[in-house]
């Protein structure tokens, strides 16, 4: 009851959660690729998210058109994917270390690309911020309800493209490659590719969700990026636990539902007097350990009612 | 069909742990040769298996098969002669994908993946017909996850995975080993029928020396990284398993140590 009345009363608070946990829902779907189907933890994610962001900001700060800036985004995010794939499966340094060195070099990258820590969406003056969103506002829409819209359309027909090439040969070998690569040799498939392609597209995902983050925010910022793959494992874990999916399109609806939710529980917690922002990270891993420790508490929870069971009885 | 030619291999070499795994193997399979492997721990048998798959490459030596020399291509691209099954009965299949996803991923070894779709209707047709063959009721469950088969189901639809596209040469390593008796029996009995059926050129490694004698036409036998007897035919058929111990100690200068093969 007092969640319900709690978003009642902050009516914009919740607007604001539910638009990004759909923008952030495409990057869950890009951590969920390398970390559940590729079975590869792929910490470049922290990178891309804030290649995307910031290549975004850049160049539609500089008159680009949003939609081909949030293009050219994607495929930064991808050479980083490259980059780790290449690192992890050619020069045969392990997964984790690949992506860490991948993000640390993003880090770098970003401030070249972005030339500032903060690089404003606003080109001349105090005008509308210009993005993906702005033709929807001159249609009429609300700049909240423009993002909620836009964002749905994309992660819409990002989920079902990703769907139907998941289904394809070529996905079929991915998927492949996460479960068993020893199995996908012996078939006639090159590993090495199936990785790369994999991460390119996973960590394409991700710079698409900072591309539209930054423009839902209006600024992007050299530090955004920090926590994102936790907040991606968040959303992930929330989803399992709750739905359980068994399929591949019922896990990816999970992941959008999850990346809300998670963003409602965000917004809930930090909406308690004496949390700052700041303690936003802190509420993150709180939330994926207890997500993670949910199925012990379950069975332990499940032992406990049984115990007071039997002692009733005798 | 395949031809091994002086080939050597050392792991670890220049450390302590330098082992010689294969003292310059050369071996010639025709044409429907079904050749079984014997020998002790460290013998060199699985060394001999995966330097033929490409799991690694040889230090010295050739390898052709069908007068192709693969001898420097990757495991897989090599994929495309050859046919594999593991002794683990995890390692042939992709546990969390459907029987059906498993059959297309091998049906399509060799070729590109494209992006058309994974499977056609055409082709589950057709693993539903030759999964009946293997008796074992799998033919109902192509959406099932391999992960819920048994260790002998997973063997025998790795054998099917394995022969789908007939390969020029099948081989197994100890791909009975890790099942009950009874089960090694079914798969067993089970790999006969696909290697006569196909007339499959096919290289066998067991641990069991009555089951090497049992089947095949020829029976090899390594100990120490050499091939130390090779016998085919009709002399094969009237081998006995004291008659094999007794060529091994001939062959080696040593007695069988007690190790697996004895207890077989």
């Amino acid at each position: 009851m007092f969640i319900l009345q709690f978003f009642e009363n902050n009516w914009i608070v919740m607007q604001g959660a539910v638009s990004l946990g759909i923008i952030f829902s495409l990057m869950a779907m890009g951590v969920f690729l390398a970390f559940r189907i590729l079975e590869m933890p792929d910490l470049s994610v922290e990178g891309s998210i804030i290649l995307g962001a910031g290549m975004s900001a850049r160049l539609i700060s500089g008159g680009m058109n949003p939609f081909l800036a949030t293009l050219l985004s994607v495929l930064v995010g991808s050479a980083a994917g490259f980059c780790t794939g290449f690192l992890h499966t050619k020069l045969k340094i392990p997964s984790i270390l690949a992506g860490i060195l991948t993000m640390v070099a993003a880090y770098s990258v970003v401030f070249r690309i972005m030339g500032a820590n903060n690089v404003p969406l606003l080109p001349h003056g105090p005008q509308r911020v210009t993005s993906v969103f702005t033709f929807l506002q001159d249609w009429g829409l609300s700049r909240p309800n423009a993002i909620i819209l836009l964002s749905v359309v994309v992660v819409v027909v990002v989920s079902a493209l990703l769907y139907c090439f998941m289904g394809t040969e070529f996905g079929s070998a991915i998927r492949a490659t996460g479960n068993n690569r020893q199995m996908v040799k012996a078939q006639g498939i090159n590993t090495d590719i199936m990785i790369i392609a994999c991460l390119m597209l996973s960590n394409g995902m991700v710079a698409l969700a900072g591309s539209l983050w930054a423009q839902q925010q209006g600024f992007a910022s050299v530090d955004m990026g920090i926590g994102t793959i936790v907040i991606g494992l968040a959303s992930v874990i929330i989803a399992e636990v709750i739905f359980r999916p068994r399929r591949f399109w019922t896990s990816l609806i999970a992941i959008v539902i999850g990346s809300i939710i998670y963003r409602l529980i965000i917004a809930l917690a930090l909406s308690v007097d004496f949390m700052r922002s700041t303690d936003l990270r802190l509420v993150t891993a709180v939330i994926v350990a207890f997500a993670l420790c949910l199925p012990l508490l379950r069975d332990n929870i499940a032992k406990l009612r049984k115990f007071i069971r039997n002692r009733g009885n005798t | 069909m395949l031809t091994l030619a002086g080939i050597k291999k050392t792991f670890d070499p220049g450390t302590p742990i330098e082992k010689h795994a294969l003292h310059g193997v050369s071996l010639h399979l025709e044409k429907g040769d079904y050749v079984t492997v014997i020998g002790g721990n460290g013998a060199g048998k699985s060394t001999l298996l995966n330097t033929i798959a490409g799991t690694f490459f040889p230090d010295e030596g050739k390898i052709t098969v069908d007068a192709v020399d693969v001898t420097n291509l990757h495991e897989h691209k090599r994929a495309l002669y050859l046919g594999r099954v593991f002794q683990d009965p995890r390692a042939g299949t992709a546990a969390d994908m459907f029987i059906e996803e498993n059959l297309a991923l091998a049906y399509r070894r060799g070729k590109s993946r494209t992006l058309r779709w994974h499977i056609t209707a055409k082709e589950r047709a057709m693993y539903r017909e030759r999964l009946a063959t293997l008796g074992l009721g799998l033919e109902n469950r192509l959406t099932d996850k391999v992960g819920l088969l048994s260790g002998g189901q997973r063997q025998a639809l790795s054998l099917l995975m394995a022969t789908l596209r007939e390969p020029r040469v099948l081989l197994l390593d100890e791909h009975t080993a890790a099942l009950d008796p009874k089960t090694a029996k079914t798969v067993l009995d089970l790999t006969n029928q696909l290697v006569h059926e196909n007339n499959l050129t096919t290289l066998m490694v067991t641990h069991n020396m009555r089951d090497a004698l049992k089947n095949g036409n020829r029976i090899i036998m390594m100990h120490e990284g050499n091939l130390i007897l090779d016998v085919k035919g009709e002399e094969k058929t009237n081998l006995t398993v004291p008659d094999l111990l007794k060529m091994f100690e001939t062959a080696s200068g040593e007695e069988m140590a007690s190790d697996r093969m004895l207890l077989t």
